[in-house]
C-alpha cells in the first residue's frame, strides 16, 4: 500500500498552468477593455480637439484611473472562484499562489505596456494636428508617469487577490472591512499620480511596490491555508 | 437476472451447482471467469470470486492457475447426494410438520405420493 | 494493482465547535471499488475532502500510496474528488474545462471522455451554468472517469440524474475499471443500485466508523427470523438484534451475524430465514434507536 504509483509529475509545470488560466480570461476582457478604452480615448481627443481653444495635455492619461480599478475586481472574482477548480483538478495551493501572483503582475505590466502604446500612438496624433502633448503635473516626466502607474497596476492585480482570498475565507464581514485598507492606498494613488513631481512619482511607485509585495506574501499565506468551501 | 434477494454470491453460487446437477456444466468444463459474470452481469468481480471460493471449499470446482476454473470431476455426484440428504431434511420433514398442523393423516399423503403426485 | 491505498488512523476533523470525524480509523484497498455510506452528517464528505486535500485535518494520520496528501503535488495529482456536479468553473465550456484537465491530470484519457460526453449527451460547447442539475453531475462524472485517477472519489455524483443515467454511469464505471483498474470510493444513498459493484464497503456515522467490511460479507451476516413470536425469541435471544416487527403471534426479527448452524436450528424450530438486503442492513445499523439498544 505504501508503493508509488505515479512517478512522474504533471506534464507542464502547475505554475505555468495555472498563470496561463489566469491571463487567457485578463487576455479576454483586456480586448475589450482596450478595444473601448482606445475608442473613449479618440472620440476624447477628438471633442478636445475640436472644443478646446489650446490643446496641451494628453486625454489618455485620465484612463489610468479605470485602469487602476480593472486590475483590482478582476482579481477579486478570480481570487474567489478559481480555488475549488484549482484544488479539484489536483494542483497545489503553491502552485496556485504563485501562478496568480505571476499572472498580476504580467497583467499590470501588460496594462503598462499597453498604457505606454496608447500614449504614443497619442502623441503621435498629437504631433501631426500641431498639439503639445504632456501627462501628469508639470514637474513630471512621461516615464516616471507611467512607471508610476504600472506599479499603481500592480499594487491593484496583487491586493485584487488579497481581498478575493479574505473573503473567500473569512467571509463577507472581513473582506469588506479588508477592501479600504487596500483600496484606501490605490485611490490616494489615483489621485496623486497625476499630479506631483518626478521625485514624488518615484516615491509612489516605490510605496506601491512595497504594498504590492505585501498583499501578494499576505494573499499566499491565506492561500496555503485555504480550504475548498462545503459545496451546499 | 440476480433479483435483490439473496447476496449476489449466494445466487451465482446456487445457479452453478444447478448447472452442475442438471448437467448444464460438465465436468472439466470451464466456468465464466470472474471479469465475465462482471461484464455480464454489471457486478463486482469479487463477488462472483467469493461464489467461487465456496464452491471450490465444496470441491464443485477447482482452479487451473492461469486459465481460470473448472468444474470438478465427480462434483455433480457430490452435490447430488449431498441434495438427497437434504432433501429429507428441508423438503419432506417440513411436509410432515404442515400435515400435521392441518390434521391430514401421513397415509393420505403416502396414497397422494403413491399416486403420482404432480404430472 | 494500480490505484493508491488510503490508511487512516485517529483521524479528527474540527470545524469551530463541531467535530465531523471523531479519530477514526480505516483502510481503502487499493484498486478496489469500495462504497462508503452514511447518513447525511456523518462525516463521508469531510473523509473524502481530507483524503483530496481540499480540507486540512485537525490531528491523525492520513496516507494516501503512502504520503499526507495535504500540499503534496504527487498524491494531489492522482487524486480525483468529484463532488455532485463537480468542481468546475461554471461560466466556462465544457471543452475548455476538459481542456484544462487534460493539461493536468496524466491518465486523462480524451476519447473517453468524448465518448462518456456522447453517452449523457453533453453539448462541449455549452457551459454548465446553463445545464440541469442532472447534467451537471453527468459532466462531473465525465470528469472523474475520464480523469482516470488512480485514487478516484465520487461523492453523490448522481444526484439529479435519472434513472437511466445513473445505470449508464454505473455500467460505464464498472467497465473502465476493469479494463484501467484503479481505486474507485463511491459514495451514494442509492445503496440498493450501487451494491452490486461494490467489493468493500465503510459505513460512517455521526462522525465514527460503524462497519468496515467487504460487500458480500456484511450482505450475507444479516438475516430475518421469521415464525412464531416465542420461537423467534428464543432464536434471537443471545444475537445482536437491529429490528423487531410482529403482526398477531407472527413475529420477525432482524439479527447481524450468522452462523452455520443457522439453518438447521431455524428449520427445527420451525422458523424461516430471509436475507436482507444491504439499504435495509445500512437503516437498521444506522437507526438510533438501534444504537441505543445494541
Amino acid at each position: 500500500m505504501s508503493t508509488t504509483v505515479i512517478a512522474g509529475p504533471v506534464r507542464r509545470g502547475p505554475v505555468v498552468l495555472t498563470a496561463r488560466w489566469f491571463l487567457t480570461a485578463q487576455l479576454r476582457l483586456a480586448r475589450w477593455v482596450w478595444g473601448v478604452g482606445v475608442v473613449l480615448v479618440a472620440i476624447g481627443v477628438a471633442v478636445y480637439g475640436a472644443a478646446a481653444e489650446t490643446v496641451d495635455a494628453s486625454v489618455a492619461q485620465y484612463g489610468m484611473q479605470a485602469l487602476c480599478w480593472l486590475p483590482l475586481s478582476v482579481f477579486i472574482g478570480q481570487a474567489l472562484g478559481y480555488l475549488p477548480a484549482h484544488v479539484a483538478s489536483g494542483l497545489t495551493r503553491r502552485s496556485l499562489s504563485r501562478g496568480a501572483t505571476v499572472a498580476a503582475v504580467g497583467t499590470a505590466l501588460g496594462y503598462g505596456v499597453a498604457f505606454a502604446l496608447v500614449m504614443l500612438v497619442e502623441r503621435t496624433v498629437y504631433d501631426v494636428f500641431g498639439w503639445t502633448w504632456a501627462v501628469g503635473s508639470d514637474g513630471a516626466s512621461t516615464a516616471s508617469f507611467l512607471v508610476a502607474c504600472t506599479a499603481a497596476f500592480v499594487l491593484s492585480s496583487t491586493a485584487g487577490l488579497l481581498v478575493g482570498i479574505i473573503y473567500l475565507r473569512h467571509g463577507g464581514w472581513w473582506g469588506t472591512l479588508t477592501l479600504p485598507l487596500v483600496v484606501g492606498p490605490l485611490v490616494a494613488l489615483m489621485v496623486f499620480i497625476p499630479i506631483v513631481d518626478d521625485e514624488q512619482l518615484f516615491l509612489a511607485a516605490a510605496v506601491a511596490v512595497v504594498g504590492a509585495v505585501v498583499a501578494a506574501a499576505v494573499y499566499d499565506r491565506q492561500v496555503r491555508g485555504a480550504t475548498v468551501p462545503p459545496k451546499r | 437476472m440476480f433479483d435483490g434477494r439473496a447476496p449476489l454470491y449466494v445466487q451465482i453460487a446456487d445457479q452453478i451447482r444447478a448447472d452442475v446437477l442438471s448437467g448444464a456444466l460438465e465436468a472439466e468444463e470451464q466456468v465464466m471467469s470472474t471479469t465475465q459474470y462482471a461484464t455480464t452481469f454489471r457486478i463486482n468481480p469479487a463477488t462472483a470470486a467469493k461464489a467461487f471460493t465456496e464452491l471450490v471449499d465444496e470441491d464443485v470446482l477447482y482452479k487451473r492457475r492461469g486459465i481460470g476454473m473448472f468444474v470438478a470431476p465427480g462434483a455433480r455426484e457430490r452435490l447430488l447426494t449431498r441434495a438427497r440428504a437434504a432433501f429429507f431434511a428441508e423438503v419432506v420433514d417440513p411436509v410432515v410438520a404442515q400435515a400435521k398442523v392441518l390434521g391430514i393423516p401421513v397415509e393420505d399423503v403416502v396414497d397422494h405420493l403413491r399416486n403420482g403426485g404432480p404430472r | 494493482m494500480s490505484g493508491f491505498g488510503v490508511q487512516v488512523r485517529d483521524l479528527t476533523v474540527r470545524y469551530g465547535s463541531t467535530t465531523a470525524l471523531d479519530a477514526v480509523s480505516f483502510d481503502i484497498q487499493p484498486g478496489a471499488i469500495t462504497g462508503l455510506l452514511g447518513r447525511n452528517g456523518s462525516g463521508k464528505t469531510t473523509a473524502l475532502s481530507v483524503l483530496a486535500a481540499f480540507l486540512r485535518k485537525t490531528s491523525g494520520t492520513v496516507l494516501v500510496d503512502g504520503e499526507e496528501p495535504w500540499e503534496n503535488p504527487r498524491v494531489m495529482s492522482g487524486t480525483g474528488l468529484v463532488r455532485e456536479s463537480g468542481d468546475v468553473i461554471a461560466e466556462r465550456r465544457i471543452s475548455e474545462t476538459l481542456r484544462m484537465v487534460a493539461d493536468r491530470r496524466p491518465a486523462y484519457d480524451p476519447t473517453l471522455a468524448e465518448k462518456l460526453l456522447d453517452m449523457f449527451e453533453l453539448d462541449p460547447t455549452t457551459r454548465p451554468y446553463k445545464l440541469s442539475r442532472g447534467k451537471k453531475s453527468a459532466f462531473g462524472v465525465v470528469v472523474g472517469i475520464a480523469s482516470r485517477t488512480p485514487l478516484t472519489l465520487l461523492d453523490e455524483v448522481h444526484l439529479g440524474m435519472d434513472a437511466p443515467s445513473r445505470y449508464a454511469f454505473y455500467d460505464v464505471l464498472l467497465q473502465d475499471w476493469l479494463d484501467h483498474p484503479r481505486t474507485i470510493v463511491l459514495s451514494s444513498h442509492l445503496i440498493n443500485e450501487i451494491e452490486r459493484l461494490l467489493e468493500r464497503v465503510l459505513v460512517l456515522d455521526r462522525g465514527s466508523v460503524l462497519v468496515q467490511s467487504d460487500a458480500d460479507s456484511l450482505r450475507a451476516s444479516g438475516m430475518t427470523v421469521t415464525g412464531a413470536s416465542a420461537d423467534v425469541e428464543a432464536f434471537v435471544a443471545d444475537r445482536d438484534v437491529v429490528a423487531r416487527q410482529r403482526l398477531g403471534s407472527t413475529a420477525q426479527a432482524t439479527v447481524v451475524g450468522a452462523r452455520p448452524d443457522d439453518e438447521r436450528l431455524a428449520r427445527e424450530s420451525g422458523l424461516e430465514l430471509g436475507p436482507v438486503p444491504l439499504q435495509d442492513l445500512f437503516v437498521h445499523l444506522t437507526d438510533p434507536a438501534t444504537e441505543a439498544a445494541r
